[in-house]
């Protein structure tokens, strides 16, 4: 609205503010959706449509699958999509997917259970599916993992977080850097708190645009080559997360994680500025039966799949021919 | 009329706790910090009585910026006024104002201005105050411009202008102060409920301050 029509504006009540986030699939019916377990999800394939999925968990929890897209695209000569029905899910209350306000469907078993049900769907005859996520999406896939490990033909874990809260109460005990801590004079703490005067957080679009300007500044020593981007994040999941109310107390994903007996394929940086690099991943490698750490010269957390994404793809390519799937 | 001519004599920060005697021009400058929409903001404000009959009618100016990370683009000017409604020492003050409100971050420039509705209830006496105190906020029109970085990273909208109510905020809290001398000090706080998401937590607000009559 140009500023000369202000005053009419004000006048008359100006409520038709324009969307500072793009839509979700509630809003937006043409987007690509599933829904299972309740709730509706934005699923963008690519790939054979005919293929093993190959499902994309994003990081977080609270990223969306947009920073993941450079893995389905083809790169040196190699193509994932080629043979495979590759799988971008918007995790719930994530990008595009729908938003909750009942914040107790932002938790870890929600998670599982979501993921439960998209492989359902996307294989109703339980031949099978590969997973890759990154980080959290690493964590999640881990779970599945362990709870189903029949279900799973590869699994491609990038830089994933711990896959106990004991392995990570370990790696600190023994000197390893935490994943965030807070700087209460940090320029982005001070500014989400000034903003929330001229954008009040009283919805999902006010807080997801809100939390993003924490995105530079929650974790500094975080240093990644590229900044890659995001569709929406999640708000409503990063402050369920950040008021201790994703995770339980404790979680175990390694109880039956030994009974898998194939090869997982571990891809990591080397920088020290990720936390989850190269040492934390050698840290807890051994709670898998036959992994293969992969270590990428100079990538940052989240290089490995959008700077470096093009490795990471060769990496999964290769992995995944070693397995039988391509 | 008048409640805006009281605003517009009005110089300075936080609003005075005890009263500003009604007889005779009476002024304030002060100085507060504390937790308000940022760690230890500065803010500064100027306050004048203007002898109406048959209450006194206050008037300030308040500037507020977050002191931490100085910036000039974060910053709050309010305009204020406040009367009794009785004008005894167990009263009921009520006040209004005008706020802009701006800001700079990595993902959008700001601007709000909006109306305040102000109540403070208690004792209100010749040297010291202690009173309940409430303030409705309410940014009735915002100009929002997102930034590149926002629009390439973080999946923003393309947004220049003008946009309807995006903002409000009810506190409750106390207020207690006292003259020494020509001195006022002051301590308020209290709760401010600011949207069912909010990421200022916990969601309370609190300032002291310190000024001076002349």
């Amino acid at each position: 609205m140009p500023t000369s029509r202000l005053l009419p504006c004000l006048l008359a009540g100006c409520l038709n503010t324009p969307p500072l986030v793009p839509p979700t699939v509630d809003e937006d019916p043409s987007l690509p959706s599933v829904q299972v377990n309740g709730s509706l999800f934005h699923v963008v394939e690519e790939g054979q449509p005919d293929g093993v999925p190959l499902i994309f968990l994003a990081g977080g929890p609270g990223n969306d699958a947009l920073y993941l897209s450079r893995l389905g695209e083809p790169c040196d000569g190699v193509d994932l999509g080629a043979s495979m029905r590759l799988v971008f899910w918007d995790q719930r209350g994530t990008g595009l997917s729908r938003r909750h306000d009942d914040e107790s469907l932002l938790t870890l078993d929600t998670f599982e259970a979501d993921l439960d049900a998209l492989v359902d769907h996307l294989d109703p005859e339980g031949l099978g599916v590969v997973l890759a996520g990154h980080s959290w999406g690493g964590m999640l896939a881990a779970s599945y993992l362990n709870r189903h490990p029949e279900r799973v033909l590869g699994a491609v874990l990038l830089e994933p977080g711990e896959y106990s809260s004991d392995i990570w109460d370990d790696w600190v005990a023994a000197g390893g850097t935490s994943t965030v801590e807070i700087d209460f004079g940090a320029e982005w703490l001070n500014d989400i708190a000034w903003s929330s005067q001229l954008l009040t957080m009283h919805d999902h679009d006010a807080l997801d645009l809100s939390i993003l300007i924490a995105a530079r500044g929650v974790q500094p020593d975080r240093k990644n080559q590229e900044e890659a981007p995001t569709n929406r994040v999640g708000g409503a999941v990063i402050r369920s997360n950040f008021l201790g109310g994703f995770y339980p107390e404790r979680f175990d994903f390694t109880t039956q994680l030994q009974d898998y007996p194939h090869e997982v394929l571990v891809v990591a940086g080397d920088t020290p500025t990720s936390d989850l690099g190269a040492d934390f991943q050698r840290f807890q490698l051994d709670y898998l039966a036959n992994p293969t750490l992969e270590v990428i010269d100079g990538a940052g957390h989240t290089d490995v799949v959008w700077a470096d994404a093009c490795t990471t793809v060769r990496l999964t390519h290769d992995y995944l021919q070693r397995q039988g799937v391509l | 009329m008048a409640l805006l001519l009281a605003g517009l004599v009005g110089i300075g920060l936080a609003s005075p706790a005890v009263r500003l005697a009604g007889d005779t021009p009476t002024a304030q400058v002060s100085v507060a910090t504390g937790f308000e929409s940022a760690l230890l903001p500065l803010s500064v404000t100027a306050a004048g009585a203007l002898p109406l009959e048959p209450r006194p009618l206050t008037g300030w100016v308040e500037l507020r910026a977050p002191l931490l990370q100085p910036d000039l683009h974060d910053h709050a000017l309010t305009l204020g006024t406040r009367m009794p409604v009785r004008d005894r020492p167990w009263d009921v003050e009520l006040g209004l104002g005008l706020r802009e409100v701006s800001t700079a971050n990595d993902i959008y420039r700001g601007t709000s201005v909006g109306s305040l509705l102000m109540a403070r209830g208690g004792h209100f006496g010749e040297r010291w105050t202690v009173a309940a105190d409430a303030e409705l906020w309410n940014g009735w029109a915002t100009h929002v411009r997102t930034t590149p970085y926002a629009r390439r990273v973080g999946g923003v909208q393309p947004v220049s202008g003008w946009t309807g109510w995006t903002s409000w905020s009810l506190r409750a809290g106390a207020v207690a102060g006292a003259l020494v001398g020509p001195v006022e000090l002051a301590v308020q706080l209290g709760y401010e409920s600011r949207g069912r998401w909010n990421l200022v937590i916990p969601s309370l607000y609190g300032r002291v301050h310190a000024g001076i009559r002349f």
